[in-house]
């Protein structure tokens, strides 16, 4: 199936999969982390897998795989579209990126110097009317992340998370 | 005139009622002004009823409330009926009533806060609240016209109905006295088992005959047109509603305890007036009763053993009231007799003259007995005594009382005794053996009635002299108003005013000189007579039982029931002990079903409502596991739903 | 396979791998650098797209600013540096965490497959430069760009706002709870 058309082409099929990994590599690294800003590192992957998908689309025609399915399925197309929807949406993308992980990162912050920690299992309980709330923080001056958590009340959940 | 008579004697005092009850708050001035002149107007109104029946014949229907249409066809006329019986009893009704006002004006004069405590009017600290009690006399008042002057059962059952809930309000007017509130609770409860009967038995003639009317009851009942079963059942039924309000054995239980009430209501209601309307309910309704002969008997037989009964009961009672309240039971008894025994529809006259006597007399009783409680301070008989040397009028007219009670001739109460004997003597010779139980148990009531009221005498108006009792200070004697002798420290001398001393005279004259209307009686008691036999029998056992009683001093105790065994006098002064038995049979069960559906409202149908608000607590306290507070289980449970969005979405498309 | 497809093979595998390890790693600033590999692989595979600027833009803005937000964010909320175990959380939701991991990868791909399983897509026609770059985005984007600054703008001031805390401002009478 050798397309007759000029200059390199792909399969659609590999930056498909490298966004479907990349996907599923971000989600766990926003489920099975304890610390806020990894927690965050997973988004981070998570995004550009999107990134990934929208520039590999980029190469479509203005109608997208509909208008390719019009034509045969392996002849090649030609990239027409004008609005380059995918590559400026890719970099619109990345400007979202930047600013969601700037204000995300300021609430990181917000936490940690609130309960001086970063430790998201730590901080169940919202607000100060919870029953672990101190105005003083307990722990030492250099806490580590992974402190046990002070939730005796409310059991552990991660086992109730998984679908 | 005999329209207008009859209305007003029952319109008059309804609105001097409702304006009593709704301008209390204006003083005493104006409450008592119009309680005795709503008292008076429903007097000249039955006076006037009175004059305008005997000239120019009965009125069968009144206009009064209009008709009011059932639905099924049926409608009921609710007027008022004028007749000979009516314009009588109302007349007497009207007299007792306009004395009771008249006495209770002194009875509930303040105190002096030293005085005497007299036990059934308050005490001294606590409020008389006279308006309301004057306004609801005139309710009373006007409520007993109306059971006198209804045409229908209908219009009887509210005069019924009224007649109720004003004696309940009545006996505990001083609801500051438990005593007071659960006597009024006992006879509003007892009277209204019986007018379960009463409203039963309307309700089945409606059905039945489709008209409640007398006249036209009495019209059908009389030609055969109505069903034996059907009638029997019915008059059954009132028989049971005349035994709650007239205190008959079984539901007689109420009459002593109500004592708790205000002497001057003894006198009005429990003496003379509502009491009696069972009485006049069998006298009205007397030719339905004649056409079914076992209404009539089973009449007769409640009647006779309330009479001896009672009458032994009374021989007991170390309280004067009480004994007066059992004395009440065995002559409304009598009355009872009386009517029971009717040949025909002239046969109410016995039972009604004694009940207009009984009016007399028992009023004037009760008055008086009000009078030595005021100035002893006691009701109890031991603590009165010496009457006659310090009050002699006040125990002359104590004794011409209990002479009518006696039915000693030649006052009043032995013409109406001996009449309604000698209707039971006839009875009997007719083959009838109603006959034969009422008058054998009636001249043994006459006995026992002669040793109470022997007894009543002797302790009351005999025996040890309150001068020589160092708690008592001698008092001048109101009545003839004698100077007054020095008081002791202790006591502020006690002047019994004329409003209380007044009626006392009036009504003295019916209890002695009743019998001189056999002269020349009215068509009602035209029929009347008074057999030589029965009635030398009647009044020679009267004189024995108070012989006896009186010649108890001499035997050593100034009380005849002394000669009783003790359990046996025991148990006559607690009624034979039927209030326990009534205790046991009725209200201990009612209190177990009530508390069971209590329990079963709280524990089952509350269960559910508090089950549903623990569920839901339950539930939140589930649902609030979801939140966990962990962010990343927040998006976990995003990413659960985002990818079962887009599986759906493969799926489906 | 063309040279192309082996190159962005390539770029691709390194992507995944250092992302994997960027979440699994158990010394934080190790899951930081692994991120800017990952990121940069990325790039590498917008520019074998033939997506140039975006690649530049992406090595520029991810790599430059966002990692080291990152790893800024580590220093201030004292991360440890030597090696934790309690970075990760407890093994049940890691587990969990993995299934829903294949969850999401089985959807895209299982979904994007079916559709574009046999597409060859022509990579080099000259669109990725900053001309037609910059054309499309003052052209066809340019409301979406305007918006964005804004979103900046708000972004930079939420995050001002927000880090500030109370320190300027006049701290609240101590009460005890």
């Amino acid at each position: 199936m050798t397309p007759p058309v000029d200059g390199p082409t792909l399969h659609l099929v590999g930056p498909v999969v490298l966004a479907a990994a990349l996907a599923g590599i971000g989600v766990y690294g926003l489920l099975a982390r304890r610390n806020a800003v990894l927690v965050l590192i997973g988004a981070e992957l998570l995004l550009n897998a999107a990134g990934v998908l929208l520039v590999a689309g980029s190469a479509l025609p203005a109608g997208g795989l509909a208008a390719l399915r019009s034509t045969s399925q392996s002849t090649p197309v030609e990239s027409a579209d004008p609005l380059l929807a995918g590559q400026s949406l890719t970099i619109f993308v990345i400007t979202i990126a930047a600013a969601e992980i700037g204000v995300a990162l300021a609430v990181v912050l917000l936490l940690f110097r609130a309960r001086r920690t970063s430790d998201l299992t730590a901080v169940r309980e919202l607000g100060e009317a919870s029953p672990t709330y101190t105005e003083t923080p307990q722990t030492a001056q250099t806490p580590q992340t992974a402190q046990t958590p002070q939730t005796a009340q409310t059991p552990q959940t991660p086992d109730r998370v998984a679908p | 005139m005999t329209d207008e008579g009859a209305l007003l004697s029952v319109v008059v005092p309804a609105v001097f009622a409702a304006a009593g009850l709704l301008s209390g708050r204006w003083g005493r001035q104006w409450a008592r002004d119009s309680a005795i002149l709503g008292t008076l107007g429903a007097l000249a109104a039955a006076v006037v009823e009175l004059v305008g029946v005997l000239r120019d014949g009965p009125a069968a229907s009144i206009r009064f409330l209009g008709r009011i249409d059932v639905g099924g066809g049926t409608t009921l006329a609710l007027d008022l009926r004028a007749d000979q019986l009516s314009a009588i009893v109302a007349v007497a009704v009207g007299v007792v009533a306009l004395c009771v006002q008249v006495y209770s004006v002194g009875y509930f004069a303040d105190l002096p806060p030293t005085g005497p405590h007299i036990p059934d009017a308050g005490t001294p600290e606590a409020p008389t609240r006279y308006p309301g009690y004057a306004a609801t006399v005139t309710l009373f008042t006007a409520a007993m016209m109306l059971v006198v002057h209804a045409g229908d059962l209908t219009l009887l059952l509210i005069g019924w109905e009224t007649m109720g809930l004003a004696s309940y309000l009545l006996v505990g007017h001083h609801s500051e006295r438990a005593a007071a509130r659960r006597a009024a609770v006992k006879a509003f409860l007892v009277t209204r088992v019986g007018d379960l009967g009463v409203l039963l038995a309307v309700v089945l003639l409606i059905a039945a005959e489709g008209t409640t009317t007398i006249d036209t009851l009495a019209r059908r009942a009389a030609a055969g047109e109505i069903d034996k079963t059907t009638l029997t059942a019915a008059l059954v039924l009132l028989l049971a509603g005349v035994a709650g309000k007239s205190a008959q054995f079984p539901l007689h239980t109420w009459l002593p305890d109500a004592m708790e009430g205000p002497t001057p209501i003894s006198a009005l209601i429990h003496a003379a007036t509502m009491v009696a309307a069972g009485v006049f309910l069998v006298a009205r309704l007397l030719p339905l009763y004649l056409a079914v002969p076992g209404a009539l008997a089973v009449a007769a037989v409640i009647a006779s053993i309330t009479m001896l009964g009672a009458a032994l009961a009374a021989l007991a009672q170390e309280d004067l009231k009480r004994l007066l309240a059992w004395s009440t039971i065995s002559q409304v008894a009598y009355m009872l007799a009386g009517v029971s025994v009717a040949l025909d529809a002239t046969g109410t006259a016995p039972g009604i003259f004694h009940l207009l006597s009984h009016a007399a007399f028992k009023a004037l009783l009760f008055l008086v007995a009000g009078c030595v409680i005021h100035l002893t301070g006691s009701t109890l008989m031991r603590d009165m005594g010496g009457l006659l040397r310090q009050h002699r009028s006040m125990a002359w007219l104590f004794g011409l009382g209990l002479a009518g009670l006696a039915g000693l001739p030649p006052v009043g109460g032995f013409w109406s005794k001996e009449a309604v004997l000698t209707a039971a003597d006839d009875a009997a010779h007719e083959g009838h053996w109603t006959g034969w139980l009422v008058l054998l148990v009636g001249l043994l009531t006459s006995l026992v009635t002669g040793l109470y009221a022997g007894r009543a005498w002797s302790m009351v108006a005999l025996g040890r002299d309150v001068a020589h009792d160092p708690a008592r200070a001698p008092e001048g004697d109101a009545v003839t108003e004698e100077p007054h002798e020095t008081p002791a420290p202790e006591h502020v001398p006690h002047k019994l005013p004329l409003s209380m001393t007044v009626p006392l005279w009036v009504l003295a004259v019916p209890t002695a000189a009743l019998g001189l209307v056999l002269v020349n009686p009215p068509d009602l008691i035209a029929a009347l007579h008074v057999d030589l036999v029965t009635s030398v029998t009647g009044a020679l056992l009267g004189l024995a039982g108070v012989g006896w009683a009186l010649s108890a001093p001499r035997l050593g105790a100034p009380d005849i029931a002394d000669a009783l065994p003790a359990g046996a006098r025991a148990l006559l002064r607690d009624g034979y002990r039927l209030d326990d038995v009534q205790d046991r049979l009725v209200v201990r069960p009612a209190m177990a079903l009530a508390r069971g559906v209590f329990a079963g409202d709280s524990d089952v149908v509350d269960a559910y409502v508090r089950g549903s608000a623990t569920v839901s607590r339950w539930g939140g306290g589930v649902l609030r596991r979801a939140q966990g507070g962990l962010a990343t289980g927040y998006v976990a449970w995003l990413v659960v739903g985002a990818v079962a969005a887009g599986v759906a979405g493969m799926v489906l498309s | 396979m063309s040279g192309l497809e082996v190159v962005f093979g390539a770029f691709a595998v390194l992507a995944v791998a250092s992302g994997l390890l960027a979440v699994t790693s158990p010394r934080v600033v190790h899951c930081a650098l692994w991120l800017v590999v990952s990121l940069g692989s990325i790039a590498g595979v917008y520019l074998v797209l033939g997506a140039e600027v975006v690649a530049l833009v992406q090595l520029l803005v991810y790599v430059g600013a966002v990692v080291v937000l990152v790893l800024f964010a580590l220093m201030l909320t004292r991360a440890p540096i030597a090696a934790s175990r309690d970075l990760d959380a407890g093994p049940g939701q890691r587990a969990a965490a993995a299934v829903a991991a294949v969850a999401v990868a089985g959807v895209v791909g299982g979904t994007l497959m079916v559709v574009a399983g046999d597409t060859v897509i022509g990579v080099d026609s000259g669109r990725g430069d900053p001309r037609s770059v910059g054309a499309a985005l003052f052209g066809g984007w340019l409301l979406p760009f305007e918006l964005l600054s804004v979103l900046l703008l708000a972004a930079l001031v939420a995050a001002i706002a927000i880090s500030r805390g109370d320190d300027d401002v006049p701290a609240a009478p101590e009460d005890q709870p």
